[in-house]
């Protein structure tokens, strides 16, 4: 095995999807190449860390769980209407929609407010093509 | 999508079958309890996977919300973390998806030989966390998924709905790009 090769296989070395061949010629490699062991070696460290930093818990902003409790009392009772919306904007219910897509959020409303206008206009009978909730 | 050894950043117990009944049916201070429980291990989830403070905020907020709408699904069959791990879980990435393009993959400079173990003995895993929020999100996601919650490739690549292939490449060059960056000081300010 050459260095290229050692260098295209390092990383399925590192998550163990090297036949057991590929794994002797590879090792047989770092034996003599110090640059591909030292590549391994720094590799897998990265790895190793992040393994570590599981046990690591990143401190929560104080009033968290606060603001968590008042976004969901802010919450009406969603409507029937507001259930489907959510559904179709991947479960966030309104009252609490980040900032960034509220825009997005009245465009699936103007969008749904057309498609409902369209079904009476062009004569569905009643019950059909509604909603299910 | 179950983690072989998963985060658990507290000594509390798990909520009783009670409380999440009653958080269920609407009780808000059973809900809090269980919020106070966990916000830890979901704050640090989408601090790890989003890499700032304020994305980690408003999807922590969404993937307790989504509880909320989810708990009365909660039918016991794995334990309650796991279950709200995998929860909280796919709302971190809903909420990355709808912000986040993926674009095409960033270059990464040819490697340089030098030990990463002896940068984070002497800074620690601040200095980790910085250089991984500095990755591209298309490396941190895959990588952090894979590396630090130890999800298979098939398990991450139905979770960002991205190919087996390019998960493991992102994956790969993420490691690469974590390692420099952590060599390298990575632009990383210094704090006191
Ligand atoms: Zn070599």
């Amino acid at each position: 095995m050459d260095c290229v090769t050692c260098r295209e296989v390092i990383q399925r070395y590192i998550d163990g999807e090297l036949d057991d061949g590929r794994v002797v010629e590879f090792q047989r490699h770092l034996s003599f190449c110090g640059d591909c062991a030292a590549e391994l070696q720094g590799i897998a460290a990265a790895r190793a860390v992040l393994r570590a930093a599981r046990e690591v818990t990143v401190d929560v902003p104080a009033g968290f769980a606060d603001r968590v409790t008042a976004a969901l009392e802010a919450q009406p009772e969603p409507s029937a209407l507001e259930r489907a919306l959510a559904t179709a904007t991947g479960g966030v219910l309104p009252g609490r929609v980040p900032r960034r897509i509220r825009h997005y959020g009245y465009y699936v409303l103007a969008f749904a407010a057309v498609v409902i206008g369209l079904q009476r206009k062009y004569g569905h009978k009643p019950g059909e093509g509604e909603v299910k909730v | 999508m179950t983690p072989s050894n998963l985060p658990d950043h507290t000594d509390l117990p798990e909520p009783s079958p009670h409380d999440i009944a009653a958080a269920a049916a609407g009780d808000r201070e059973a809900f809090r309890r269980i919020v106070e429980r966990y916000q830890g291990m979901v704050y640090t989830m989408a601090y790890n996977l989003l890499g700032n403070h304020v994305d980690a905020e408003d999807a922590s907020q969404e993937a307790f919300l989504r509880l909320h709408q989810k708990l009365g699904g909660f039918r016991g069959s794995s334990t309650f973390t796991t279950w709200f791990f995998r929860l909280a879980l796919n709302a971190i990435i809903d909420y990355q998806r709808r912000f986040r393009k993926y674009g095409a993959l960033p270059d990464v400079p040819e490697p340089v030989a030098d030990p990463v173990a002896e940068v984070l003995r002497r800074d620690g895993y601040a200095r980790v966390m910085r250089a991984l929020a500095d990755l591209p999100p298309d490396y941190r996601l895959p990588l952090v998924l894979r590396d630090l919650y130890g999800l298979r490739y098939g398990e991450i690549s139905d979770a960002l709905d991205r190919p087996l292939g390019t998960v493991k490449a992102c994956v790969h060059r993420g490691r690469t790009s974590l390692r420099l960056r952590l060599q390298a000081g990575g632009g990383l300010d210094e704090e006191a």
